[in-house]
């Protein structure tokens, strides 16, 4: 009688033989008792199995949404704070745009105007319009209605010309300048009470 | 990286090394002479009330004419009423072309200066914070006089690569604008000025912010060239690599920079007024000391020159003497700034280079396998 055939046995219940190798399993059992006790109790303990009702097995990633789930919404929080966070760097880096546009707005006057005076655009200058407005209207209504006169009304018409030209792009630089100030003044104040903070709860 | 405690200790070098003082005179010089133009930000204003008179290419090229014979005639009857002859006048502008020439090897000197003086602050400044020795000035000179003042003028140069570039496009615009004007239909030019100045905005809001963004680089390009020793290229690569790497401490560090740059640019402005009496005084002190220069010049002018023109030409010559010695005091102001804003750069680049390198993210385990 050939060599039993338990180590087969598994894979014989679970229907993976085939050819020469199942004739050779199916004959020894046919011929060998102890060989078909073994597999009648392999497919008793399988039949005993399926009856055991199958735990649920939950994926890696749902695992991770359902504890996600379960926390509390701080991550909602560091969003925002975030955001935040952004938006007041942006605040300097914005301001700091805004002074370019202006500088390179004031450059490029500037070219226009010497490139005007210099009789580069002569032949469409009416069409741009240059210099139109001369801006003393207050002077000139003062020297019209007899308030001013000579020297007088020179310094007015200067100082009102000075004013209405010069002094908005002064002042828009100076607002730049002093908000860019207000930015680094409470920069310098978080970081120094971040930097106490410890000491105190020390 | 604590920016607080960066400009703190910048602070404590400025007042305790009084050697990098002379190195910040001359970078103060330096950018004194280097931006005397300065923008009006805009602030122009006119005065004439009337009508612009129309300026033509012709009626330039016939002001040009008038110009070149009033000057012909200038140098050959000279200024009768100050009884300077053209003669003398010729000789005069002779002697101008000195002047201009001894200015350009002023000029000269003064840019080795600049470049070799950055080189001396930034190593003694390194020097100091890695072993604590302070230099003298010759020993600062000794270290700055190297092949690395040369390649941080290459670097300055390519950093301001941008702005040439700006000129040279507005100049080819503005000839295409000249021609389309003079040349073509009203229509047309109008559409080439339009044209002109939007490409012109463009143009120069981009490089200005990249004139920005590559000022700030510099400062790193500068100081890997110098402490690290490395050539123009190399210094440029590890030095954005440096800054991409750390951009979030670089840029905190720049805000920072820019908002003490205000303070300063105001704190300056109160400066410079309460040092006016100050200044008076050095004034005096520099006519004092141009007295005898000036008095030896105007005799050595007198002997070809006639008039008022030996005065005029000795004063060239020791004006920029008088105006060092005189405005010093707002030249000294300025070298402080350059000191500080120098060395806050070398700290930063010296805690940037020992914070630890950006390691790639480590890879998630999965529960199930650990």
């Amino acid at each position: 009688m050939p060599a039993h055939v338990s180590e087969w046995l598994n894979a014989y219940h679970d229907g993976e033989l085939q050819g020469n190798r199942l004739h050779q399993i199916e004959a020894h059992l046919a011929e060998c008792d102890l060989c078909q006790a073994e597999l009648e109790s392999l497919e008793s303990l399988s039949g005993l199995l399926h009856t055991v009702p199958a735990p649920e097995f939950t994926s890696s990633e749902r695992f991770a949404a359902q504890v996600n789930l379960r926390l509390p919404h701080e991550q909602t929080k560091v969003s925002r704070k975030q955001i935040l966070e952004i938006s007041w760097w942006m605040i300097p880096v914005g301001l700091l745009g805004v002074w370019v546009f202006i500088v390179t707005s004031n450059i490029l006057s500037d070219i226009i105007y010497e490139a005007n005076n210099f009789g580069l655009l002569s032949g469409i200058s009416n069409w741009l319009n240059f210099g139109s407005v001369n801006g003393v209207y207050l002077s000139s209504t003062l020297g019209q209605a007899g308030f001013l006169s000579g020297n007088g009304l020179s310094w007015a018409e200067t100082a009102e010309t000075f004013t209405r030209m010069s002094l908005p792009q002064i002042s828009l630089q100076v607002s730049i300048a002093l908000l860019y100030l207000s930015w680094s003044a409470i920069w310098w104040a978080r970081h120094m009470r971040q930097e106490r903070g410890p000491l105190l709860e020390s | 990286m604590d920016p607080v405690k960066i400009l703190k200790r910048a602070w404590y070098i400025l007042w305790s090394y009084r050697a990098l003082w002379v190195f910040g005179l001359i970078l103060a010089i330096a950018a004194g002479s280097s931006t005397s133009q300065g923008s009006n930000n805009g602030t122009r204003y006119e005065q004439s009330h009337g009508e612009n008179p129309q300026v033509t290419p012709q009626s330039i090229q016939e002001a040009f004419r008038d110009f070149q014979r009033e000057v012909n005639k200038l140098f050959e009857q000279g200024i009768p009423d100050m009884k300077v002859s053209g003669e003398e006048l010729t000789t005069f502008l002779w002697v101008i072309g000195g002047f201009v020439l001894v200015m350009l090897i002023i000029g000269v000197v003064v840019a080795i200066a600049r470049y070799v003086s950055e080189t001396a602050v930034i190593r003694m400044v390194d020097e100091y914070e890695g072993s604590g020795n302070k230099m003298t000035v010759r020993q600062g000179f000794r270290i700055g006089w190297s092949n690395t003042s040369w390649r941080l003028f290459l670097i300055n140069l390519i950093v301001n690569l941008p702005v040439i570039a700006l000129v040279l496009v507005l100049l080819i615009a503005g000839t295409g604008v000249y021609f389309s004007v003079v040349n073509g239909s009203a229509n047309f030019a109008a559409f080439s000025v339009v044209s002109a100045i939007v490409l012109a905005f463009i143009t120069i809001f981009v490089v200005v912010i990249l004139t920005i963004l590559l000022h700030l680089l510099r400062n790193f390009f500068w100081r890997i060239s110098v402490l690290e020793n490395l050539g123009v290229r190399e210094s440029l690569q590890r030095g954005f690599a440096m800054v991409l790497e750390n951009w979030k401490n670089v840029g905190l560090m720049w805000l920072v920079m820019i908002g003490l740059g205000i303070v300063w640019a105001i704190a300056s402005i109160i400066l410079i007024i309460v040092t006016i009496p100050v200044v008076l005084v050095t004034a005096v002190i520099a006519v004092l000391v141009i007295a005898l220069p000036l008095l030896l010049l105007v005799g050595i002018f007198s002997t070809f020159l006639g008039g008022y023109l030996p005065w005029i030409a000795g004063g060239l010559f020791v004006a920029p003497l008088f105006f060092t010695l005189a405005f010093s005091p707002w030249l000294l102001l300025g070298s402080w700034q350059s000191v500080y804003t120098s060395t806050v750069w070398t700290l930063t680049y010296r805690e940037i280079k020992t914070l630890p390198a950006i390691t790639p993210q480590t890879e998630v385990v999965p529960v199930g396998d650990s």
